[in-house]
């Protein structure tokens, strides 16, 4: 060891700080994704009227749930990943694999649903601005995300604000299939296309809200 | 050779061995990691993790200990991997940073190797991805280079940094790229032209060989 490095080392040990033991990963990941899914229900409710029928839906129509289902499980499921991403070797690939295997899954309803929808198409319960409201939502939620992620160490930021914006614009298009017409088309063209968008959204804060790597550093005399 | 001598003279030597080591009860640490970081015993990792836990709650000398520990192994585990040469100096220093500024996230409920090295490896290839001409090597070793280079021969230093196993792992082309940039501190111009091809080209080549070597180290199962 080199000089450099032994005064580098004393410096970081100098009037060194007792810090928070990690909290709980997925606790604090479903933590977020539960506030953020109550969030978007409350917003999406104050801001019109569901489809009439659509909870009912939800019992009646096997494949209707199921398509629900999944896409509660991608979003949970990507939102635990970015937690994760946020600590060095917390994700594992094979989490990482199950996410987007569940997330493509979910997709692929939708792209069937082309073909054989789970639900007859219709236009009951259209909302007419329901791409920018999908939008507009999720801002908040990625806010708040990133201002938990970014108090641990991602090791690759904008990667993890990704998928932080993923699970984030996935949360509104998910609901907006309760609460807007139900057609896969629509779906795709106006809730699911801006849900995805968020993920360059979560990008571009993240490029701009820069994690503030030398707050935790030690005080040097 | 008067070239070699001079590069070689700027390559860092080995750490010495940290004192602390012998409170562990058992050889030193770094004749275990002489190869790899992979041979790191469980016993270490154990009292690595302990340190760490100790150092979170505001040990000095705990923290002190630990990190003199971590620097040799990160010495090695860069060398084995890239060769013996200066830009590893840099490395160590930036790791450590890293290592002291993400303290509160390593959980001691998870083993501590997978969190140092997870670090260790994107600051390799961070430091790399950096690392640009400021490290000039010495205009006479250059001068042995034009040389070496107009009669086709590789110099021995040039193996030698070659020698590092995740660089050998490289094509030719990548290797020559990233070593007469990153690493002799050629600049993108001085290498297109030694290399006969575009500045682009390097450019391309340069991403390329780093996005090859973090896949590599991604890889790396420690």
């Amino acid at each position: 060891m080199n000089e450099r490095h032994r005064s580098l080392i004393s410096g970081l040990s100098r009037d060194l700080e007792a810090v928070k033991p990690l909290p709980n990963l997925n606790r604090l990941g479903m933590a977020w994704f539960l506030l953020s899914a109550f969030y978007v229900a409350v917003v999406t409710h104050l801001f019109g009227p569901i489809r009439p029928g659509a909870l009912t839906q939800l019992v009646t129509e096997p494949r209707f749930l199921l398509e629900t289902m999944l896409g509660v499980a991608a979003i949970l499921w990507i939102s635990l990943l970015a937690f994760r991403s946020a600590v060095p070797a917390a994700l594992s690939k094979q989490f990482a694999v199950t996410g987007v295997v569940l997330l493509a899954l979910w997709l692929a309803q939708y792209v069937i649903g082309l073909f054989s929808p789970a639900l007859t198409p219709s236009t009951l319960g259209a909302r007419p601005h329901c791409w920018l409201e999908t939008m507009l939502y999720a801002v908040p939620v990625i806010l708040a995300g990133l201002y938990f992620v970014r108090r641990f160490y991602p090791l690759r930021p904008v990667r993890t604000s990704m998928s932080i914006g993923l699970a984030a614009g996935m949360l509104p298009a998910l609901y907006m299939q309760i609460a807007c017409m139900y057609n896969p088309v629509h779906i795709l063209l106006f809730h699911i296309l801006p849900g995805l968008l968020m993920i360059g959204v979560g990008a571009g804060i993240a490029a701009v809200w820069r994690p503030r790597r030398g707050r935790r550093r030690t005080k040097r005399t | 050779m008067t070239g070699i001598v001079t590069v070689l003279g700027s390559i860092p030597s080995p750490p010495d061995t940290p004192a602390s080591s012998a409170i562990l009860n058992k050889p030193i640490l770094m004749e275990t990691l002489t190869t790899s970081a992979s041979l790191v015993p469980e016993s270490d990792e154990r009292a690595w993790a302990d340190l760490m836990v100790s150092a979170q709650a505001g040990n000095e000398s705990d923290y002190r200990r630990l990190l003199t520990e971590l620097t040799n192994v990160i010495y090695n585990f860069l060398r084995s991997r890239f060769g013996n040469h200066h830009f590893i100096e840099d490395c160590v220093q930036e790791s450590l940073i890293a290592i002291h500024q993400a303290r509160h996230t390593y959980d001691r409920r998870r083993p501590f190797r997978p969190w140092l090295f997870a670090i260790v490896r994107h600051k390799a290839i961070d430091t790399l991805r950096k690392h640009n001409t400021r490290q000039k090597i010495t205009g006479q070793y250059k001068g042995e280079q034009e040389t070496l280079s107009q009669t086709g021969q590789q110099s021995d230093v040039e193996s030698e940094i070659i020698r590092g196993s995740l660089l050998d792992s490289l094509s030719k082309e990548y290797q020559d790229v990233l070593v007469l940039t990153k690493i002799m501190g050629f600049s993108v111009a001085e290498t297109a032209e030694k290399l006969g091809i575009s500045r682009s080209l390097v450019k391309v080549r340069v991403h390329r060989a780093i996005r090859k070597l973090a896949q590599s180290m991604e890889a790396d199962q420690l």
